[in-house]
């Protein structure tokens, strides 16, 4: 990643928060769609419980070693 | 343009039987006009039966069309045609075939109005999609497709008693929507359906499957068996809530096994899964808008999941690899595939512009409208991990990750042909959704295009990608397979092998030996009669000259019983 890949994704998150505040907001949503970047923060919690999640699943449960089922 | 009854899905099997018939040059050009000439009969085809015929009693439609109907019909079509053009470059009859066979398979449960007509297609879909994963004849590809194609005969059966038990009960075979929890019939029906729509836990043959098949087989694969299941369920279940949680679970299985996949077309598989579940989930709401949004969804899907299977098969093609341990940094070597991948990433995880952004949303929006907040915040958990596995953790372990000095040989032009078409529609249907909306089946207020979604999706995207950079040194490619409920059946495979097939043979085996001996004994007795005296003790000396019979004897005993039996049947007819 280059410094301006960082800065056109500051600007891009940051635009899209400005978006929300201002932007009216219709019928039908939520309670926390006022709440300024609310789904920002949702991704990325959700992103990390995700990938955690499921790294914890396959060390504890799921992964095998590829010739598991190879018959001996 | 064609005669009006005429069923699209028979352009692509009277494609099937003429492959075999015409010169080799000739073969490709057919596997690409079969499904254009059917396009075009779907998109002249007006709603209402077209071809209808008696067959035991029962009136069997053929051919019948709706707005529903015309939306699957559009795109499988169009699909075949993009599939046979990425197929060109290849002289496999055997592929060909079985990818019309399967295509036309699933036109002909589209059009179809009446449980027989829709089962024989339904059935010819599996025989094809099989063949597209032998065709790689490798002994994995063997395995995985006998485990498939027994998964779908089970569904198929399940399917096939439901319809029975529907046709017993109602007196009819015509296709009619069941009320939810109607009865046996409509539970078994759900179950077939399920199997192929790939409802955990009966998803296995398809993440088991699909990274086996060919380049090109995988992308017909892609595109028909679960959608078709998709368009079942919406023309027999719409409004099932049960289908709500479930279709929601499905998004977050698919995501969470992509997350731990290995291979590249392992993770498009398991995210297969994952975007049917949004379908399923919109089925099971049921409303106007969520019944749109579970068609859009498909149409959106098949176009950007070929696309994905198309690039992904593209670097199978070209470097004879899929497992992310033995790829990276193609992208300088292949820049073309990889801004078609993306085009297909970016669709698939929801970008705006691209046509994932018009479908998804319309189903998540569905999930609002009927206040189901739970589904509503699980789906979009879900398109975070979509954008993770599909849009991040595949490119950058494939295309960016550390070089590992592949050379990959040139990708042939006909692929790139079909992924540059195949990304344009990507394109064109998310800058104008209203070229889709159009032909959905009900009248679509919806707009995707509005100031509080696209903030949400910006967030969603930027964020999510803040987590992935964080997390990144997570996403190693290591040299593991994930179990899931194929364990219930492969695990134990060679265990039941001896117990059923192994306990079997030992009892024939064992059988064998017992005639075997009787047999050489009465051998040896008719041989030497007096070898019988052994059994009180004595021990007869053997001479043929004094022991044996004369030849008179016999003959004697011959003219005998001749002489007897015309004695009788003299005396029987009264001379």
């Amino acid at each position: 990643m280059r410094p301006w890949h960082w800065i056109a994704l500051g600007v891009v998150g940051a635009a899209s928060v400005a978006l929300q505040v201002l932007a009216p907001h219709g019928e039908g949503g939520h309670w926390w769609d006022a709440i300024p970047g609310i789904y920002a923060a949702g991704a990325f919690a959700g992103c990390t419980v995700l990938v955690l999640g499921a790294k914890w699943l396959g060390k504890h449960l799921v992964q095998r070693p590829q010739g598991y089922y190879r018959v001996p | 343009m064609f005669p009006d009854g005429l069923p699209p899905g028979a352009f692509l099997w009277l494609g099937a039987a003429l492959l075999p018939l015409v010169p080799g040059r000739l073969r490709g050009p057919i596997t690409v006009l079969a499904p254009l000439l059917a396009l075009a009969q779907v998109w002249g085809l007006p709603a209402g039966v077209h071809l209808s015929v008696g067959y035991l009693g029962f009136d069997l439609t053929l051919c019948q069309s709706d707005p529903l109907r015309r939306v699957f019909g559009l795109i499988f079509a169009l699909i075949a045609a993009l599939g046979g053009i990425y197929s060109l470059h290849h002289r496999d009859l055997g592929q060909q075939v079985a990818a019309l066979l399967y295509a036309g398979g699933a036109l002909v449960v589209t059009f179809s109005g009446d449980y027989l007509t829709l089962f024989v297609g339904w059935e010819v879909m599996a025989v094809g999609s099989t063949c597209l994963v032998w065709a790689r004849r490798t002994p994995e590809a063997w395995a995985a497709g006998f485990r498939y194609v027994l998964a779908h005969l089970a569904g198929g059966s399940l399917l096939l008693f439901g319809f029975c038990l529907a046709a017993a009960e109602t007196g009819s075979l015509a296709l009619t929507a069941f009320a939810p929890g109607a009865s046996g019939a409509a539970w078994l029906v759900l179950a077939g359906v399920c199997v192929n729509v790939a409802l955990p836990p009966l998803h296995a043959w398809l993440p088991d499957s699909y990274p086996r098949a060919t380049a090109t087989g995988a992308v017909f694969l892609s595109a028909f068996t679960t959608k078709t299941a998709v368009f079942v369920l919406a023309l027999l279940f719409p409004g099932w809530g049960l289908l709500v949680p479930l279709g929601v679970m499905m998004t977050l299985y698919g995501v969470t096994y992509a997350i731990l996949a290995n291979d590249i077309r392992e993770v498009l598989a398991y995210h297969i899964v994952s975007q049917v579940g949004y379908m399923v989930a919109a089925v099971g709401m049921g409303t106007e808008l969520a019944l749109n949004g579970a068609a859009a969804h498909a149409y959106s899907h098949i176009l950007y999941k070929a696309l994905l299977f198309m690039a992904t098969g593209a670097v199978l093609e070209t470097t004879g690899k899929t497992h992310m341990g033995d790829l990276g940094g193609l992208g300088r070597r292949a820049p073309g595939v990889l801004a078609l991948y993306l085009v297909a990433a970016f669709s698939i995880s929801g970008f705006p512009l691209f046509n994932g952004f018009i479908s998804k949303s319309a189903i998540v929006a569905a999930a609002a409208e009927t206040h189901r907040t739970g589904a509503f915040l699980l789906l979009l958990l879900a398109s975070v991990g979509t954008f993770l596995s599909v849009g991040l953790k595949l490119p950058y372990l494939t295309w960016f990750g550390p070089d590992r000095g592949l050379e990959p040989t040139r990708t042939p032009a006909n692929m790139l042909v079909a992924m540059g078409l195949t990304a344009g529609l990507c394109l064109l249907y998310g800058v104008w959704p209203d070229l889709l909306y159009r032909d959905l089946p009900y009248p679509m207020a919806y707009r995707p295009y509005t100031a509080v979604h696209l903030a949400e999706t910006l967030q969603i995207l930027t964020c999510t990608f803040l987590a992935f950079w964080w997390l990144r040194g997570k996403f190693v490619a290591e040299r593991k397979i994930s179990l899931d409920t194929d364990w219930l059946y492969r695990r134990p495979a060679a265990g039941l092998d001896r117990l059923v097939v192994g306990t079997v043979n030992a009892g024939f085996a064992a059988a064998e030996g017992v005639a075997l001996r009787v047999a050489r004994g009465a051998a040896a007795l008719a041989r030497n009669p007096n070898r019988v005296r052994s059994l009180w003790g004595e021990v007869p000396r053997h001479d043929p000259d004094r022991h044996r019979l004369p030849v008179g004897v016999s003959l004697a005993l011959t003219l005998t019983a001749l002489l007897v039996l015309a004695v009788w049947g003299l005396w029987m007819t009264g001379a």
